[in-house]
């Protein structure tokens, strides 16, 4: 086996593991909720808690990768979340249960520690495929938990949180023993020499960095949105048509309207490394179809392809809105199959071309799209809960804030400069005269 | 070289990738396929 084979299935892995604890709590809230007598309004704070620390966690953790090694960190992170589940697993009250799990739930972070190892050993003309595969196979464990957690457990959720820990523990032992920080001493040297705060402030203050990481709230953002956001819209807005096919009862209901949204989240994970895959045709092939976006940039075909994705994004969402005034729950569900392929498409094709654009500094570049851009998990449901109208809300969140969010990419991606000079600030400015900066440009 | 000029199927880590990430697009369908067919039959609950 090649040794950058090794290292995709080790942070693959690793990465699974994580997203499993991630959202291990969640499929299990019905029975934490009997165990602690929960309010309504506790229990949505146990599920909302659980994207609180994926903001600030992962620009750190980006930061973190470049500077000490992604096998490092990646390590660190399964280690204190494998312990803490385990921990969790004893907890005697359910305040000592909600801190507990808050800190598990930041195993979620890891994610961006994976993209910058896996950058670190594939090169250029292939990293959409492998980067596609490390996190879509990795976004399918919280597929998984949700499928199969409860039904081995039942309502035991106690024996998953032992178990899933003392996995997390063994996983971290492997990933420190057969990790390697990068594909040559020289390319793990680079990332650590630009881990610092002025090349911090370089990515971010660069116009298409955070063309991309809009790009990511709209696609990662909102499928994280919509899996907590789902089951209530289908049990509300579809309610008398759930029951027409015979699901009687608060609880059928509820059953009904999850399979419906998990439908989302499977698709949406699972069709990401084709999404990765097509970015690395187009850039193969060089198909640049958008007059308007620059074919200047040696990685432009990969833009134009995430620029389709986020078309396909934006007309989707609408449909979900049309099918719900319209009533029809079968094309309401077949569109949300679609919408959750045309996430992936998103997902994937933002993460094909970040490496391949911060070359030199992939885990702060990572940390920064990936983290910030998870915030839209926590405002969008607040979008749609606002709407009057239950179905008019993914109407309002794509023209309202997507449709901007693609004027801006489209802005930042237009332009022929060089990352260097197309953002706030200069190169210069922040990274100083190239003759005493550390090696590496992006540009 | 630029990218053009790669042809990633030749390395042996892309064969298998690629088949990874047709098995995942398949597993994928036939989920969606299933789950739906059985919720729209009154016996919805294989994957919530």
């Amino acid at each position: 086996m090649q040794e950058k084979t090794e290292q995709l299935i080790i942070a693959t892995v690793g990465f699974f593991w994580a997203f499993l604890m991630w959202f291990s709590t969640a499929a299990f809230s019905t029975s934490i909720s009997s165990a602690f007598t929960l309010t309504t309004g506790g229990l949505a704070l146990l599920a909302s808690s659980a994207l609180w620390l994926a903001p600030p966690g992962r620009v750190a953790a980006g930061w973190a990768a470049d500077r000490f090694g992604a096998h490092n960190i990646f390590a660190f992170i399964l280690a204190y979340s494998g312990l803490m589940s385990v921990a969790s697993a004893f907890a005697v009250n359910y305040d000592v249960l909600f801190v507990e799990r808050l800190i598990v739930a930041s195993a979620g972070i890891s994610f961006v520690v994976g993209i910058q190892h896996v950058s670190q050993w594939f090169d250029s003309h292939e990293i959409g495929t492998a980067e596609g595969i490390y996190a879509g196979t990795g976004n399918a464990g919280a597929g998984v938990g949700a499928l199969v957690l409860p039904r081995l457990y039942g309502t035991n959720f106690d024996q998953a949180f032992l178990h899933l820990g003392i996995v997390a523990l063994l996983i971290a032992a492997v990933y420190k023993w057969r990790g390697r920080p990068a594909k040559d001493r020289a390319t793990a040297e680079t990332a650590r020499a630009n881990s610092n705060l002025k090349s911090t402030l370089y990515v971010w203050t660069r116009f298409a960095a955070i063309g991309l990481m809009l790009a990511y709230a709209m696609s990662f953002g909102l499928e994280i949105a919509m899996n907590s956001w789902l089951p209530t819209y289908y049990a509300t807005g579809f309610g008398d048509a759930i029951a027409g096919l015979g699901f009687t009862g608060v609880a059928a209901i509820q059953t009904a309207a999850g399979t419906f949204a998990a439908v989302q989240s499977f698709n949406a994970s699972l069709f990401r490394p084709f999404s990765g895959y097509m970015s690395d045709l187009w850039q193969r092939k060089g198909w640049t179809p958008y007059p308007f976006l620059s074919v200047e940039q040696g990685y432009a075909p990969r833009v134009h392809w995430l620029f389709t994705a986020l078309c396909l994004i934006i007309a989707s969402l609408c449909a979900l809105s049309v099918a719900g005034y319209l009533g029809v729950l079968p094309l309401s569900v077949v569109i949300l199959a679609g919408f959750g392929v045309c996430v992936s498409f998103g997902t994937g094709g933002v993460f094909a071309i970040v490496p391949v654009m911060f070359e030199e500094r992939p885990g702060v570049a990572a940390g920064f799209v990936g983290g910030v851009s998870t915030a839209g998990g926590i405002v969008y449901p607040l979008a749609f809960g606002w709407m009057p109208n239950i179905h008019s809300g993914y109407a309002l969140v794509a023209i309202g804030l997507f449709v901007p969010f693609t004027l801006f990419y489209v802005w930042a991606m237009r332009s022929d400069r060089g990352l260097s000079t197309h953002g706030i600030g200069s190169r210069e400015r922040w990274l100083g005269p190239s003759t005493e900066t550390a090696p590496g440009g992006d540009d | 070289m630029t990218d053009a000029d790669v042809d990633p199927a030749r390395e042996p880590w892309y064969r298998w990738g690629r088949r990874v990430l047709y098995a995942e697009m398949l597993i994928a369908v036939l989920v969606t396929v299933f789950s739906l067919s059985l919720a729209f039959m009154g016996q919805a609950g294989y994957i919530a």
